[in-house]
């Protein structure tokens, strides 16, 4: 790390650390200075572009859930300056669920998330129709929304929402019985030394929930609609440029799958017809013994050179 | 809330330590170019395709005389089982006397989505068995499976059980329905044809997404808040970042191999009725009659132990052993305890059936 950069972060610690000070004595604590994840953005630019990819996400991940951990740091700290510090440390618990629960929830918005913009797949056409249904800018054409391919689109992409929806829906309640069970076992005396300690119960509890209600058949068929609801929309924009493709005489997915399954079974026949050879050549040298395999070998070679010299005596005779 | 021990000094104080961690952090980070993983040196001896077939180079003569083949999942990349010199199975196993060789099934592509189970199992493992005999002139092989890879061998042994000799199954998958299994569970609705029509092959990233999210805050916020303790000198980091390759390192899946194993396993467990048919041969389990060495982990949560022992009924070896490592499914090969209790009990009992 360059000793600029060494700099600016320790200075960054000791503004940050002055902050947590303020708040624990319950004096005004005045502006918070700039979150770490803000100063990485601000670093991104210049020391942490060298970075190779795999480093570089760790990084930022790293940023991102630092905030979120001196973020609710300190919303304990204050807690405990309260005249009220045992409302208040309940207050804060049910803030770190909160935290915790959006941080679920924007994982998940991710890990489920279209893989490219729907308008430069759904092409021009249905972009433009759909851009009519959710933006009021674009006018909205009804004659072009009634097409059945436009239909089938909106079908698929309201399905696609509410498979969403619903399992959001789950994450969330899992989120909250996860809450409960935190607070419970706070009251039940479960000890807590540190933030990290909390942080640890926290996930104990949500991970105990998610695995209980993952096995769940609603949860097995929201997990179910969702991954097909998301395939099928993401098939539906395939379809769409692949008559795109063919429209304009271009080979499109069908035509590159048909060649690849007529590859695949030349592929097999040749391993088949390897693999015969392979069986008869083993047969062969088992059925004939191996001395006789020896003579015959011998015997070629005499023949061979045989008709090498006889070969010879007709080109010499020729001159 | 009378267990919660919290108080301002010690807020102050584990806040201060977390962050300067984290600037010390970046400092690690920025000094890292190159994760280097699977760095035991080893002779490419075969290739069928993107299938390689790797023989690991050993400072000692082997001392049990049948060859170890080593066929690891088509997730995720085999280096794991040598991921660095420290927490090396390879090296360990090497080390206590065994010939080994390892199948890389490589990287699938567009041109590879209609291989098949029978392509890989008939085609790619036999030919690799072939010519790990070939190279160690021995008639027969030790088979050592691991996850998916332990399925396959299963697979393999009771179609061709007259080339293997010993069987050793690693964090593998028999039983795919149990109660405990939540990656069966989520596979259970997934429409596979629609998953082939739309990917073609199956996205790597996707199958790490599924993984990752049966334990979203453990593996996800948790993680990265124990990083600053884990960058706290180079070499934690470097290990750290070895398995984080590795973990980013998922290879997509061929399209039609990928359909047959999680329709024929996860969705309709044939195995356990001994119902899979790879290519036009039924796997009937009960021809299995080699010795088996079966281990698992005992916090495995993608491949429960209660997916892995129904294998002692299913085959009619009379020669089982059962091993119960007290790790998860990774840990089951990289732990302290893969050094010192997976990799001696397979050579030992390797060495016992030579």
């Amino acid at each position: 790390m360059s000793d600029d950069l060494q700099k600016q972060m320790q200075a960054w610690l000791e503004q940050q650390q002055a902050y947590w000070s303020r708040l624990a004595e319950g004096a005004s604590a005045g502006e918070e200075p700039p979150s770490w994840d803000r100063l990485l953005q601000a670093y991104r630019q210049s020391a942490l572009k060298e970075l190779p990819e795999q480093q570089a996400r760790l990084a930022s991940l790293l940023g991102s859930n630092a905030t979120l951990f001196n973020r609710f740091g300190a919303e304990v700290l204050q807690a405990l300056t309260d005249a009220d510090s045992e409302r208040a440390l309940e207050q804060a618990v049910e803030q770190l669920g909160r935290h915790m629960q959006q941080h679920a929830c924007a994982a998940l918005l991710a890990q489920w998330q279209l893989p490219q913009p729907l308008g430069s797949l759904f092409g021009s056409e249905m972009a433009g129709a759909l851009s009519g249904l959710f933006g009021p800018a674009t006018p909205f054409d009804p004659a072009r929304a009634q097409r059945p391919d436009t239909q089938q689109g909106f079908r698929l992409l309201l399905e696609f929402q509410e498979a969403m929806q619903h399992f959001v829906n789950l994450h969330q309640s899992i989120g909250q019985q996860a809450a409960r069970d935190l607070h419970q076992r706070l009251l039940d005396g479960a000890e807590v030394e540190s933030l990290a300690d909390l942080h640890a119960l926290w996930v104990d509890c949500y991970e105990s929930r998610h695995a209980d209600t993952g096995l769940s058949a609603d949860y097995q068929s929201a997990h179910g609609r969702l991954s097909n609801a998301s395939m099928q929309l993401q098939k539906f924009c395939q379809d769409w440029r692949d008559r795109h493709y063919d429209s304009l005489g271009l080979a499109g997915r069908p035509q590159l799958d048909g060649l690849a399954e007529r590859q695949h079974r030349l592929r097999k026949q040749l391993r088949s017809l390897a693999r015969e050879v392979a069986d008869l050549r083993t047969q062969l040298l088992d059925r004939v013994p191996a001395s006789e395999v020896a003579a015959l070998r011998t015997e070629l070679a005499q023949l061979r050179q045989r008709l090498d010299r006889l070969e010879g005596d007709r080109g010499d005779a020729g001159t | 809330m009378k267990g919660f021990k919290l108080g301002p000094a010690g807020i102050l104080d584990e806040l201060g330590d977390f962050n300067r961690r984290l600037i010390d952090s970046y400092g690690t980070l920025l000094g890292i170019d190159e994760i280097d993983v699977g760095q035991s040196p080893a002779d490419l001896i075969h290739q069928d395709d993107k299938v390689r077939l790797l023989h690991y180079r050993s400072s000692r003569p082997a001392s049990c005389r049948t060859p170890v083949l080593i066929c690891y999942a088509l997730v995720n990349r085999p280096y794991i089982l040598d991921l660095e010199p420290e927490r090396s199975l390879v090296r360990r196993l090497l080390a206590l006397g065994l010939d080994l060789y390892l199948i890389d099934w490589g990287y699938p592509d567009s041109a590879d989505r209609c291989l098949d189970l029978d392509d890989y199992i008939n085609g790619y493992l036999d030919g690799c068995v072939d010519r790990v005999r070939e190279h160690a002139g021995s008639t027969q092989v030790n088979l050592l499976g691991v996850c998916q890879g332990g399925t396959f061998s299963l697979c393999y042994a009771a179609l061709q059980p007259e080339k293997v000799r010993n069987l050793v199954t690693l964090v593998t998958p028999v039983d795919f329905q149990t109660r405990d299994n939540r990656l069966s569970h989520l596979a259970q609705k997934v429409d596979l044809n629609l998953a082939i029509d739309t990917y073609g092959n199956i996205p790597g990233h996707l199958l790490n997404g599924s993984y990752s999210a049966l334990m979203p805050m453990r593996l996800g916020i948790q993680k990265s808040l124990e990083m600053p303790t884990q960058f706290a000198d180079r070499d934690r980091a470097l290990s750290f970042l070895r398995m984080e390759k590795w973990i980013c390192d998922s290879p997509d899946q061929a399209g039609e191999a990928f359909r047959e194993f999680v329709s024929g396993c996860f969705q309709q467990n044939r195995l356990m009725r001994n119902e899979m048919v790879i290519g036009d041969r039924a796997v009937d389990l009960r021809r299995i009659g080699h010795p088996l060495l079966n281990i698992f982990g005992r916090h495995d949560h993608l491949v429960p132990p209660s997916a892995s022992t129904p294998l002692a009924g299913l085959t009619s070896s009379r020669d089982y052993e059962e091993l119960c490592v007290p790790a998860g499914h990774i840990g089951v090969f990289v732990s302290r305890r893969a050094r010192t209790l997976v990799a001696p009990r397979i050579a030992d009992w390797l060495h016992q059936r030579d």
